[in-house]
């Protein structure tokens, strides 16, 4: 059907509703405006949350917290103990996939190499890990943001390992913050990255007899390199 | 007998389901707990109806407005008023792409338009890639549950399921049956051509797709297909980010008591040119199938729902009977409301007596839908369509019969004498039609020898 006709068809039944307004459960305000402000949610910020803490936590410390509970895990270090972190990790895995990582790559390949872990070709079903870097994380929840900007969308979801970078600058509070920077960069029509995920832990299940299980499509290890500057 | 009922004592007499339901929605109920902790929820529900109110009373606007940005992103839109229209569109892009494997992503709309029967009819494989999804799919079954879908399975039928059509050897292991799982769908994954999804909330100002996973097979059905197609119900719209920013924590607490999924996926478009992968096209199908003619009624604000199931999680009904008993897509509380609205009192007037209006999905409703009260509209709707001339007349009389205090107090008399061969010790176990209907379940208090009207003139009151 057109769009035009699709959006006529529903202009048309909802001024015939008028008289019955919203209908049961809508605001009696029958012009249903949007509140403002929203209150906050148990995804927001510390800031936002109704709890008030006289010292706030450092960001990372929040992050790290909720990333463990959802059986992840965080760690914080400085760009020269970068080689040295990412070497430990590899250690077990026998091939790593990795992001175009810009500045990054350099001390990412030291690492690697430092392990003996060779690096492979994109898509590569042996690799054991996928190293990628995150655009934003998210205290409240322990989220990193990743964009098919950054480079191929496989290399953290086919690896059953999956190592992010991310820049301790880019640890936003909340899921709030997050949305704020996601209304801009989707809002640039076909400039926009095709795809963004918010990845926040290992891949889950809970259907058979609601037992958690990690890993089923995606990593079933998440670890999270946040840089201090 | 009524169809509800007869599913729902086939349900009934299934060994350990009540059991195994409960269980889960014990298990859901108290995540959410955990996961609201001290957040001010009934603020945050006020908010979330206002959101949702303002974009339904909206939404011809908004989706204009989704479909000229998702355009802008490179998407094709598409307009189905019916589930035919949807399906026919889905058909002929697959088949003009001569797709012959299709991975599917969870979707309550797909199932509403019956999208993997159409499919397969074509000749296409069609694989549910979500676990639960999977396991109902091999076993010839529908989803029991918005959120867990297999949630009628214990761990030994889907071992047997799984060793019987993928002739694996498996212990009852969850890990063990999850992992086999893995395997065998990744291999699907790559070698499909298509990827259908469902879509959690479609953002007007960007065109952005937003659909959420624990599993990751949102994010497989997304980026390895050639070709992505996402069906979405027309009201699934929010405005911005920012109501994103309510309504997507909501969902992810009320639905699994998670703070968020593991994935939350916002897909902008095809492949651009400088990436190196993802798919080729996007399409997006946008679904009315009856939802508009709910917008000048006063069952408009059932299309508030973002499909969490937390009125499942707590119905009393739905706990022991399971999705299965309301033989539509969508079971429980909200499928009671939904499912006669769309296809009408013929086959579903049953449903919303399957409730004991206790409210409970009321209360947890995260976006205020007062469901009960839909419930009652929704009996007497179905009574004044279908109530036969029996009834009415009954009714009728009945009424003529209470409005006045003489009537009453005859009819009360001729009750009392009426009973006597029933009641036992001041109950009735068992009496004639049409109270029999009544009695066959639960016992009636018998009348009192003496009304208390006739105790006080006894008395001497004045």
């Amino acid at each position: 059907m057109e769009r035009s006709e699709f959006l006529r068809i529903l202009r048309e039944r909802l001024d015939g509703g008028d008289r019955v307004r919203g209908g049961r459960g809508a605001p009696p305000d029958g012009r249903d405006p949007l509140p403002d402000p929203y209150p906050p949610t148990p995804a927001s910020g510390e800031a936002r949350g109704p709890r008030r803490r006289p010292t706030p936590r450092p960001a990372f410390d929040r992050f790290a917290k909720a990333l463990a509970e959802v059986g992840g895990q965080a760690r914080l270090v400085g760009r020269t103990e970068l080689p040295e972190a990412i070497a430990e990790i590899a250690r077990v895995s026998d091939g790593a996939i990795v992001h175009e990582l810009g500045e990054l790559g350099s001390p990412v390949r030291e690492g690697l190499a430092r392990a003996g872990c060779p690096v492979l070709p994109v898509g590569d079903p042996s690799a054991g890990l996928g190293i990628t870097s995150a655009i934003l994380g998210v205290a409240a929840t322990g989220s990193v943001l990743l964009s098919s900007a950054q480079g191929h969308r496989t290399t953290a979801l086919l690896p059953p390992t999956h190592l992010v970078l991310l820049p301790g600058r880019r640890l936003v509070p909340g899921f709030e913050e997050l949305c704020d920077l996601l209304e801009e960069i989707c809002g640039e029509g076909g400039r926009s990255p095709s795809s963004l995920v918010l990845v926040t832990g290992p891949s889950r299940t809970s259907d058979i007899e609601m037992t958690p299980v990690l890993g089923v499509h995606g990593p079933v290890r998440v670890i999270v390199l946040v840089m201090s500057e | 007998m009524s169809p509800f009922r007869e599913r729902a004592r086939v349900q009934l007499a299934t060994p350990g389901l009540g059991a195994a339901i409960g269980h889960a929605m014990d298990v859901r109920a108290e995540a959410r707990e955990r996961v609201f902790g001290n957040t001010d929820v009934e603020a945050l529900r006020r908010a979330a109806r206002a959101i949702r109110a303002h974009t339904i009373a909206n939404l011809p606007e908004y989706l204009d407005r989704f479909a000229d940005a998702a355009d802008a992103g490179g998407a094709s839109v598409f307009f189905a008023s019916t589930a035919g229209e949807a399906v026919a569109h889905v058909l002929r892009i697959v088949r003009e792409r001569g797709a012959r494997l299709v991975v599917k992503s969870k979707s309550m709309v797909a199932e509403e338009i019956d999208l993997n029967a159409a499919l397969e009819r074509d000749g296409v494989e069609v694989v549910e890639t979500d676990l639960g999804e999977h396991i109902v799919q091999i076993a010839n079954e529908r989803p029991s549950h918005i959120t867990v879908p297999a949630v009628h399975k214990t761990r030994a039928q889907v071992r047997e399921l799984f060793e019987r059509v993928y002739g694996a050897r498996l212990s009852d292991d969850p890990a063990e049956i999850t992992g086999f799982a893995r395997g065998v769908l990744r291999e699907r994954f790559l070698r499909a051509d298509v990827g259908i999804t469902g879509v959690n909330f479609g953002v007007a100002s960007t065109g952005s797709l937003v659909i959420v996973t624990n599993e990751g097979n949102g994010r497989m059905s997304t980026s390895l297909p050639r070709v992505h197609i996402a069906v979405m119900g027309m009201e699934r719209i929010v405005p911005s980010f920012r109501e994103l920013s309510v309504l997507l924590p909501l969902l992810t607490a009320s639905a699994t008591g998670q703070r968020i999924t593991a994935y939350v996926n916002v897909v902008n478009g095809p492949r651009r040119g400088d990436e190196p992968d993802g798919p080729e096209e996007l399409h997006i199908v946008i679904l009315d199938n009856g939802r508009s003619a709910l917008l000048s009624t006063e069952y408009r604000s059932v299309l508030h729902c973002i499909r969490c199931g937390a009125c499942q999680n707590v119905c009393p009904v739905f706990r022991q009977v399971g999705g299965h008993a309301y033989g539509g897509v969508y079971g429980g509380p909200i499928g009671a409301v939904l499912t006669p609205l769309m296809d009408g009192f013929e086959s579903a007037g049953d449903l919303p007596h399957a409730s004991t209006l206790c409210a409970a999905c009321s209360d947890a409703c995260p976006v205020g839908i007062p469901i009960h009260e839909l419930l009652i509209a929704l009996r007497r709707d179905a009574t004044a369509e279908q109530a036969g001339r029996a009834e009415r007349l009954g009714f009728a009389l009945w009424s003529r019969l209470w409005s006045s205090a003489p009537g009453y107090r005859t009819s009360v008399r001729l009750a009392r004498l009426a009973q006597r061969p029933f009641a036992r010790a001041g109950r009735l176990r068992r009496a004639p039609f049409p109270l029999s209907r009544w009695t066959s379940s639960r016992d009636l208090p018998a009348l009192a020898k003496e009304s208390f009207r006739e105790r006080w003139r006894r008395a001497g009151g004045a």
